[in-house]
């Protein structure tokens, strides 16, 4: 063993190994280039196959001579099969026998070997079977493995196809890979992790016969008889968790799926009897994403569906895959009591399998969450991170792999085995589906699916934002879930608006267990929009009383402003839909909204001009609730604190008795009779200039005057007779008196002035279009 | 240079999400500018995305934003063009035309980006153009929805628009008038977005075929999502309306010039 | 010898076909390669002398002689003629001119086989004398005599126990007690049991010859090392041997009552400390014709 040496006297070593290697091969290239000195050639051939002798070199650094050597013997042997006839290769390879060490012995004869082997009517079977069973002679593992290796690659192109051959590599690979686990046990124990990790290194060289040997041509039946047993046995008996761990990856890899498929039993058997400290998660896993993907690339549907369609004629199984699983797992269970880490990504990986082939067999999805539900009964799923991590990956499974993720909901015992899960992984799985959801964009139909899809997320409704700031500020993740949670509720639908109001009821009862403020707005839309579609009364009516329930919710947990808008809102669907006593009492709830709880000015202003906006557009009171409701809003407006707002208010009010088309409604001006009252218009305006007027800064004023002035054009071009042209003259006059008394106190505001003088231009530009524009004179 | 203006997405409370094909449009690195027409602040997410467009984003109060400190409108100027931007829901009457005339002369601009009504427009009136980019989700609004047979007329009107301020600019090739949005907005994009619509088709098949024999086309919103772009080149101005009509992105485009 | 005392007479002897006769090639000591003619058992030994008169002198003789040894030299001196066979091939006369004479030595029954070792060779020569009054001419020509033997019990196998206890067991096994020198050694070692960290295992191949009987023995021996193993096994394994016999010069086996060569087989086993453990036994070794 190396352990001997520092690392700089293997270097060295390394380095005269080569230098002797290159110079014994010169030599040898000489004697071959030369007749009749074969016999010196092949003895420096031996001269620098004795450097594979050497115990003293890292795996890394034996390879690096072992490559050297290979590349020197290929020179030998393309010498011996350019010269054959003329050297009698039978007596030559017996020849090369005489060599008194063995490692250079074996390389020697396994070159000669097999160009004889090359040649017409050679014994090939018998050559193949001397060359391996000499081999037996070196048992030092790297050399060992070396050689063996050495072996492979020079036979690699000369197997025939028979049973021999295959069972020439399978020998072949039993034997390297007794001698690799046998390096494990060399040395002084203290080593014991150095030699692992040499191991690993060397591991390729073993697995390169299972390569080999699935590039052979194998029929499924032969290797579910002669090659896999075979296999699987000497991996058992190796009880090197290293060896079983890798080769059956490797097994796995290498052959296809279809020979997996045939021969399930043999594999799974042979698990159950592999060192326990194997990860079963190493050597299934593997399997089950292999046939995964099988079933993807077969494009196999359903194997549950046996509807004998072209599909399944295709692809059959006749057995079925997951009650094979299902029984192994079983028995691994009872065999080897499985720990809960492997629970968790067996049933992960299993879950997926059965995905990919029985996909609308729920039943076996739902067996395996019941098996694990009560495997960690007993266990405290927090006690590792990976066993938080596998029961979270099981769960996501159906939720990643379900087309339609309301079919979680067929899992009776996806619900209990979430709520045994830590709070953390609920909550990420809660999120998960719920991210799907809203992604997929499936509408929620049911109030089945509404209560089960509820009830998984009831970990996010519920929870409580933790990192919540002093200032009541929430943190960034908090508010991001809970958004999410208001965008599923636009998912609740159905075409039949009874059934559609029958979910809202359901989501509100779900929600109001959680924090309200960030799910009922959304809540509220949905049933505004459903109520808007309805054309049931007597469902109106319910709706509304919902509608109400849900701003009271609201208003109650102070959100005074959001509650004035969302009865406004109300009040105008109810109006288009003519539901005209609800419209009214909204509007009515508005204004004692306003009264109670508006009190910042600026709020107040936007509110009144809101009501103002909204009763505008309103087409179905009746005379007297429409003028009373108009009125309260004039009344309000004039009672801004502010003048300006004041102002403002009261002339947008103006418009409050003048209705204009609106387009959607295919109205049309001329044609269409408009509730419209010029006198009221005309007091409107008025008052808005006393107050103008009484503003204590004069630009103010002036700026006030110009928008006055605005107004009145707006209503003259509409033809309100009450907006004359006198008072539009009188208008412009006492704007410019007003404007040449500051500019004489050189004091005037430029932007007012200015406000007035585009709209003076905007009169000019309208004499060319209406000659009514021509009276307006300054 | 290039300009986004986009309002009234109204997340959570009223819609989930922009359509998947608007936010492959919307990425950083082309926008100079974002003008928000507001209603967008209930979402950080969402916020977040919008100010992620361009380092220059502005914003104005639209009625369902809770911040009392954001304007009611602001004037941006480019070169000899001044543009304002109002969300619109305290101008009265809403969106009659001769009401906003005299928002922009009081905010002295030659456009008025307005919004709040979630159905988009763009008009030149009085030699000003005026734009609504609609409601980016297509979100539900409390307005008159559109009655049966009115819908058609009315787009109608606006390409009648349309077409008569993009024949104004430019003459020669004025018969391009709806054009794919690949060659528009994003031409570096051209191949990978053509990849990546067709890649989105097939997951949109796989949700379709979900929703088989369901009868949830039968919506009760009509509202179409919608967003503008502001090409400002001097004293021009083209305006590419996306729309999201069927699952499909439409480009349309309208020209507007400044008379000097 | 015939140096300082110049003979007057050439003698040639010439055995019968020598020219196409089978040649034996033996390593000198000064590591020449010697060629003889090959006899076996039983072979008569013809040929013919011829002698030669020089410069027409007369030469006087009582008589020509031809004679045919088998001798054994050993180191210390002793000498044994084990066959001794003569016959007269002229009577006295007087010589004048050149003259040939035939000799046959026949059926020439011949004991052993030429052998040529440390303390020890086994020789053949034919001698052809003139006596004369005075200084009788000579001169000698070496043969060399292969014994061909067919031994009939070549099947057995044997099977050899070997053991250290607690801390090796094995099976030597090996195909037979007898070979031919043409012959390959094939066999196996099975490892029972095995507590030793082997570094190798070699199989030795040892010729050794003895002379003489004690105290005054002399004995010698050659060896032959062939490895056939590397590194250290473990139970249950088997490691094969195969050694070709055919390449290295051996001796078959030989029994006088004066002098003996033996082969034996030995298993040796070195140990990572460099400890030798070895189990020998004897093979025997026999010549086949061809």
């Amino acid at each position: 063993m190396a352990d001997t040496m520092s690392t700089e006297e293997q270097a060295q070593l390394l380095k005269d190994a080569i230098a002797t290697i290159n110079s014994e091969t010169q030599l040898m290239k000489r004697c071959l280039e030369t007749r009749g000195k074969l016999m010196d050639a092949l003895k420096h051939a031996s001269n620098f196959l004795m450097e594979l002798r050497t115990s003293q070199l890292t795996p890394k650094q034996y390879y690096e001579l072992y490559i050297m050597v290979f590349d020197s013997l290929n020179l030998l042997a393309g010498y011996l099969r350019d010269t054959h006839p003329h050297h009698h290769l039978a007596d030559l390879y017996e020849l090369v026998q005489y060599a008194g060490n063995i490692v250079p012995r074996l390389y020697l004869m396994i070159t000669v070997g097999t160009v004889y082997m090359t040649t017409e009517d050679a014994p090939v079977q018998e050559i193949l079977k001397d060359m391996i069973e000499m081999c037996r002679g070196v048992q030092y593992p790297i050399r060992g493995l070396f050689l063996r290796y050495y072996l492979q690659q020079r036979t690699k192109n000369l197997l025939p196809e028979s049973q021999e051959s295959v069972q020439f590599v399978i020998q072949n690979f039993i034997e390297m890979n007794k001698l690799w686990v046998r390096l494990q046990h060399q040395g002084p124990s203290k080593d014991r992790a150095k030699r692992t990790k040499e191991r690993e290194e060397l591991r390729i060289l073993v697995g390169s016969n299972l390569v080999r040997l699935s590039q052979l041509d194998n029929d499924k039946d032969y290797y579910k008889t002669q090659i896999l047993p075979i296999v699987l046995e000497q991996i058992i008996q190796c009880k090197d968790v290293l060896a079983q761990e890798y080769l059956l990856d490797v097994v796995i890899q290498v052959f296809p799926d279809e020979y997996h498929l045939y021969t399930l039993d043999e594999y799974l058997n042979c698990i159950k009897d592999l060192n326990p400290n194997v990860s079963l998660r190493k050597v299934l896993i593997t399997l089950v994403n292999r046939l995964t993907d099988f079933a993807k690339r077969e494009e196999i549907n359903d194997l549950s569906i046996s509807d004998g369609t072209e599909q399944h004629e295709k692809f059959k199984l006749d057995f079925n895959l997951f009650d094979k699983f299902w029984f192994y797992i079983n028995e691994l269970d009872k065999s080897r009591e499985l720990s809960i880490e492997e629970i968790g990504s067996l049933l992960e990986s299993v879950s997926r399998l059965t995905l990919a082939y029985y996909p609308s067999c729920y039943d076996n999805i739902d067996q395996l969450f019941k098996f694990a539900t009560d495997k960690i009964k007993d266990v405290d799923p927090s006690s590792t991170v990976e066993i938080e991590q596998d029961f979270e990956q099981l769960l996501l499974t159906p939720v990643k792999l379900y087309p339609k993720l309301l079919d979680v909901l067929k899992l009776s015992n996806f619900i209990n085995l979430l709520n045994s899960q830590t709070l953390k992984t609920q909550k990420s799985v809660s999120l998960e589906i719920l991210n799907k959801l809203l992604l997929q964009g499936i509408k929620i139909k049911t109030v089945d699916d509404v209560t089960g899809i509820f009830k998984l997320l009831r970990v996010i409704i519920t929870s409580v934002d933790k990192e919540q700031d002093a200032n009541g500020e929430e943190s960034l993740d908090y508010i991001n879930e809970q958004e999410k949670l208001a965008k599923l509720v636009h998912l609740v639908w159905n075409k039949d608006t009874n059934v559609h109001a029958n979910l809202l009821t359901s989501v509100k009862g779900v929600l109001s267990e959680g924090n309200i403020r960030h799910t009922y707005p959304s809540l509220f839309f949905n049933t505004l929009r459903l109520a808007r579609r309805n054309k049931n009364g007597d469902l109106t009516n319910s709706l509304f009383k919902f509608i109400s329930r849900i701003i009271n919710d609201l208003y109650r947990v102070g959100l005074s402003d959001l509650s004035f808008k969302f009865y406004l809102s109300s009040a105008v669907i109810a109006d288009q839909i003519q539901a005209e006593e609800f419209a009214y009492e909204f509007f009515a709830q508005c204004f004692t909204i306003y009264e109670e709880s508006i009190s910042d000015s600026r709020s107040q202003y936007q509110a009144i001009v809101s009501i103002s906006g909204s009763l505008q557009q309103c087409r179905n009171f009746s005379r007297d609730n429409y003028d009373t409701l108009i009125t309260k809003t004039a009344l309000h407006s004039s009672k801004l604190l502010k003048k300006p707002d004041q102002c403002r208010a009261v002339y947008l009010a103006s418009h409050l008795w003048w209705g204009v088309e609106i387009p959607a409604l295919g109205e049309e001006e001329g044609v269409t009779e408009f509730y419209r009252d010029g006198k009221r218009v005309l007091e409107c305006l008025q008052r808005s200039l006393r107050v103008a007027d009484m503003c204590m800064d004069s630009g103010v004023s002036i700026e006030l005057f110009v928008e006055i002035l605005n107004r009145c054009l707006y209503y003259f071009i509409h033809g309100n007779e009450s907006i004359s042209i006198k008072y539009i003259n009188g208008l412009i006059e006492l704007i410019q008196t007003n404007i040449d008394t500051l500019s004489q106190e050189n004091s005037v505001n430029e932007n007012p002035k200015k406000h007035f003088e585009r709209t003076l231009e905007y009169i000019t530009s309208q004499k060319d279009i209406d000659d009514r524009f021509q009276l307006i004179t300054w | 240079m290039l300009i986004l203006a986009i309002g009234d997405l109204h997340i959570p409370d009223r819609a989930i999400d922009l359509p998947a094909k608007f936010k492959k449009l919307l990425v950083p690195g082309k926008i100079s500018q974002v003008l928000c027409l507001g209603n967008a602040t209930s979402s950080p997410s969402t916020l977040e995305f919008l100010k992620s467009l361009s380092p220059d984003f502005q914003i104005v109060k639209g009625e369902f934003d809770d911040n009392s400190t954001l304007p009611l409108s602001l004037v941006i100027t480019h070169g000899s063009l001044k543009i304002g931007f109002t969300n619109g829901y305290t101008i009265v009457p809403r969106g009659d035309p001769l009401s906003l005339l005299i928002t922009a002369r009081q905010m002295n601009v030659d456009v008025l980006i307005w919004g709040a009504t979630h159905k988009v427009e763009a008009y030149t009136l009085e030699g000003k153009f005026f734009v609504n980019p609609g409601s980016a989700t297509g979100a539900f609004t409390t307005e008159w929805p559109e009655i049966d047979g009115v819908e058609e007329s009315q787009s109608d009107v606006v390409k009648e628009d349309t077409i008569e301020a993009y024949e104004d600019s430019k003459g020669e090739d004025g018969s391009k008038e709806t054009t794919e949005p690949s060659e528009t907005a994003e031409p570096e994009n051209k191949e990978e977005e053509k990849e990546e619509q067709g890649v989105k088709k097939v997951e949109d098949k796989a949700i379709e075929s979900d929703k088989d024999g369901s009868d949830e086309e039968d919506e009760d919103n009509d509202i179409i999502p919608s967003f503008t772009l502001l090409d400002i080149q001097g004293s021009v101005i083209t305006l590419y309306i996306y729309t999201y009509i069927n699952g499909e992105v439409k480009v349309d485009k309208v020209s507007y010039r400044k008379n000097q | 010898m015939s140096y300082f005392f110049k003979s007057p007479l050439d003698l040639e002897i010439r055995f019968e076909g020598e020219d196409s006769r089978q040649q034996f090639e033996v390593k000198s000591a000064q590591g020449k390669k010697d060629k003889y003619p090959l006899y076996e058992d039983g072979e008569s030994v013809v040929g013919e002398v011829t002698v030669r008169v020089k410069d027409g002198k007369r030469v006087e003789h009582t008589g020509i002689k031809a004679q045919l040894f088998g001798s054994i030299e050993i180191s210390n001196g002793q000498r044994d003629d084990f066959l001794c066979l003569s016959h007269d091939l002229a009577p006295p006369a007087e010589l004048d001119h050149s003259e040939t004479y035939k000799f046959n030595f026949k059926d020439v029954e011949k004991r052993y086989e030429s052998y040529k070792g440390k303390n020890l060779n086994v020789s053949y020569y034919v001698k052809i004398v003139i006596f004369r009054k005075s200084a009788d001419i000579t001169k000698i020509k070496k043969f060399w005599v292969n014994i061909y033997s067919n031994p009939t019990d070549l099947k057995k196998s044997i099977k050899l126990d070997i053991g250290i206890e607690n801390c090796l067991h094995i099976e030597f096994e090996y195909s037979k007690s007898t070979y031919s020198l043409k012959d390959v050694i094939v066999g196996r070692i099975y490892f029972l049991l095995t507590r030793l960290k082997i570094k190798h295992m070699e199989i030795s191949l040892i010729t050794r010859e003895t002379v003489g009987v004690q105290p005054n023995q002399l004995s010698d021996s050659s060896t032959i090392r062939y490895e056939i193993m590397d590194g250290s096994p473990v139970k249950g394994e088997t490691i094969p041997i195969r050694m070709f016999l055919g390449g290295y010069e051996l001796t078959p086996t030989t029994k006088t009552n004066l002098f003996s060569v033996k082969n034996y087989i030995s298993l040796v086993i070195i140990d990572e400390d460099g400890r030798r453990y070895f189990k020998q036994s004897e093979i025997v070794l026999f010549r086949t014709k061809s």
